[in-house]
């Protein structure tokens, strides 16, 4: 038997759900506690309500703007640039022209990493840092 | 919540199914269909989770076009609009987390100068002015609300998410939303009560 706590727990489940829309069955646990609970039916009665009012009053027509972008966009098959974070970017890209540095300071680099040169060693590991991070960021939009 | 979902559940999941299927194949009338029918949609998603005109027009935008990216991989175990609000919050998400670090100050909407957003037309002047109202004093009281607990109310009244869902994209328990969704039921119903 549901506790009333446990009973404002389950109007927010999916099978409750269905049910307040008349989508599907009342689950027997919630319909046991309502038949001793007048209280509780009240806030079943609550519920339902605010689930076939809430959406309504929520939704917003989307702007005459909008709805042009986004039919050019499908005409132009959903070409939209992939975006990039500048200031992830740029934060990476310091850290990879600072590292070289620090690492030159802390120990001896082999010879072919010292003889490009302390501007070119940063260079070098700002623009590791910078496409690893694009690359980070466009795998993440590929996952989604 | 569905543009226009009616009919028995089933047929229409399975005209979904087709809808997404005729997309994914670039057809562009079905791709045409479901920015009508989704756009509002995603466009109030992303205007009450709190996001200024400017920005939820590109974060609109954004969704779209990872909706149909992800498209050929919907296999209809959901209503699309579910499957497309899933989309838009998680985007949302992100928009939010890059723009925190970004440390751009984007204000309230109950702030002087903050976007209004565009009020629905009106079909019937008589019924929509109360309607208009009761809109007003929802939006009113869930502007107050605070983070997350916008965004919970949001994405399981309007995206009609189930709260696993949103407790994975938002990173809390099934607990925590449930709270989140009953205290703020409670204080939209008490903003309405005025009304009824």
């Amino acid at each position: 038997m549901l506790s009333c706590r446990d009973f404002c727990d389950r109007l927010y489940d999916e099978d409750c759900r269905h049910a307040m829309a008349g989508r599907g069955p009342l689950p027997t646990d919630v319909s046991v506690h309502q038949q001793e609970c007048a209280g509780c039916r009240l806030v079943w009665a609550q519920a339902a309500e605010d689930l076939a009012t809430l959406p309504h009053l929520l939704l917003e027509p989307a702007p005459a703007a909008l709805l042009a972008d986004l039919r050019v966009s499908v005409i132009k098959g959903m070409e939209l640039p992939p975006t990039l974070d500048w200031t992830a970017a740029i934060t990476w890209a310091a850290i990879g022209a600072v590292l070289p540095a620090l690492a030159a300071v802390a120990g001896p680099l082999p010879s072919w990493l010292a003889a490009m040169g302390p501007l070119s060693l940063s260079l070098v590991g700002a623009s590791f840092a910078f496409a690893a991070n694009a690359a980070t960021g466009a795998l993440r939009e590929a996952i989604g | 919540m569905a543009g226009e979902a009616a009919g028995d559940p089933e047929s229409e999941r399975t005209r979904e199914r087709e809808l997404a299927r005729s997309c994914a194949a670039g057809d562009v009338a079905a791709q045409h269909e479901l920015v009508r029918r989704f756009s509002s949609l995603v466009w109030s998603l992303c205007l009450r989770a709190g996001l200024p005109d400017a920005e939820a027009q590109d974060v609109s935008q954004e969704v779209f076009w990872r909706v149909f990216q992800a498209l050929p991989g919907f296999r209809g175990e959901s209503r699309l609009s579910t499957w497309i609000s899933t989309v838009a919050l998680r985007r949302i998400v992100d928009h939010r987390r890059s723009r925190a670090r970004r440390d751009v100050a984007v204000g309230a909407p109950s702030d002087p100068g903050f976007p209004l957003p565009a009020q629905p037309a009106s079909s019937s002047p008589e019924n929509d002015a109360n309607l208009s109202q009761r809109r007003q004093r929802v939006r009113g009281a869930l502007d107050r609300l605070a983070e997350p607990a916008r965004s919970v109310l949001v994405a399981y009244y309007l995206g009609e998410m189930p709260v696993m869902a949103i407790a994975r994209i938002l990173r809390m328990p099934e607990g925590t939303v449930k709270t989140h969704l009953h205290r703020g039921r409670q204080t939209l119903r008490n903003h309405l009560r005025d009304l009824c």
